[in-house]
């Protein structure tokens, strides 16, 4: 539970939806997403600590994904997440 | 001394030969040290010994002792392959371990996260599914109503 406290893991999250919410319609990959994040918060970022955070969010169902039909997994931001981002 | 020797008769400069004759005589009876014998031109000869080696036979070693560092430096040149070679073949085993271990770790990272992104999806999917569900009936009121029935009929026909 310790790391639930790590500021970085709680910017991660946050960033993550601010990633997904630009354009929100239209869905990204995760390597968009963590190029994405990479820019909002300097870079540095790990593909461990990225994929914890959207998991983080997805189990808060402020994010969705789905598969396309390459196999590719995309994500979304949903009503939730746009909602969580504006408070 | 010279004014003694003047009233003698004796001229000044005589002085130095007789002093130089006495001194030369007292040296001779060796009255003022040892007397020094004169060096005789004698050949010195140092008889070899059976022990030491000729120097053809000295020669000879020094030929062997070349060879020999010869063989060395090549046996030193093949040992030094052997244990580069070695080293070169333990660096590229050991790099490639540790490509097959980071992609080993990082495919399972990968396919759990896949796995997980799957779970909650069908999680999501079914909290979704129940919200619907639970928008559109009211199990407690239901409930209510079938147990008000059940108890009006046991009012009307006691058991």
């Amino acid at each position: 539970m310790a790391a639930n406290f790590n500021p970085l893991t709680i910017i991660l999250r946050v960033k993550v939806r601010e990633a997904l919410n630009f354009s929100p319609g239209y869905p990204k990959t995760e390597a968009m997403v963590l190029q994405i994040v990479n820019q909002l918060v300097g870079g540095g970022v790990d593909i461990q600590e990225l994929r914890d955070a959207m998991e983080w969010n997805l189990t808060h169902r402020f994010i969705r994904s789905e598969k396309d039909d390459d196999k590719q997994v995309l994500w979304y931001i949903t009503e939730a997440g746009i909602a969580q981002q504006r408070i | 001394m010279i004014g003694i020797l003047a009233d003698i008769g004796i001229a000044p400069e005589m002085v130095g030969t007789i002093i130089a004759t006495i001194i030369i005589g007292l040296l001779g009876a060796g009255y003022l040290g040892k007397k020094v014998s004169d060096v005789q031109r004698v050949q010195l000869e140092i008889p070899l010994r059976d022990k030491y080696l000729t120097r053809s036979e000295f020669l000879e070693f020094k030929g062997d002792i070349k060879s020999d560092i010869r063989e060395m430096k090549v046996l030193y040149e093949k040992a030094l392959t052997f244990a580069t070679d070695r080293d070169e073949r333990a660096a590229t085993d050991l790099k490639n371990l540790g490509d097959q271990l980071h992609k080993r770790i990082s495919d399972g990272d990968e396919a759990g996260a896949e796995r997980r992104r799957t779970i909650h999806e069908e999680i999501n999917r079914n909290t979704n599914a129940i919200t619907r569900i639970e928008a559109h009936t009211n199990v407690g009121r239901d409930l209510g109503k079938l147990g008000a029935a059940i108890m009006t009929l046991a009012k009307k026909e006691p058991v």
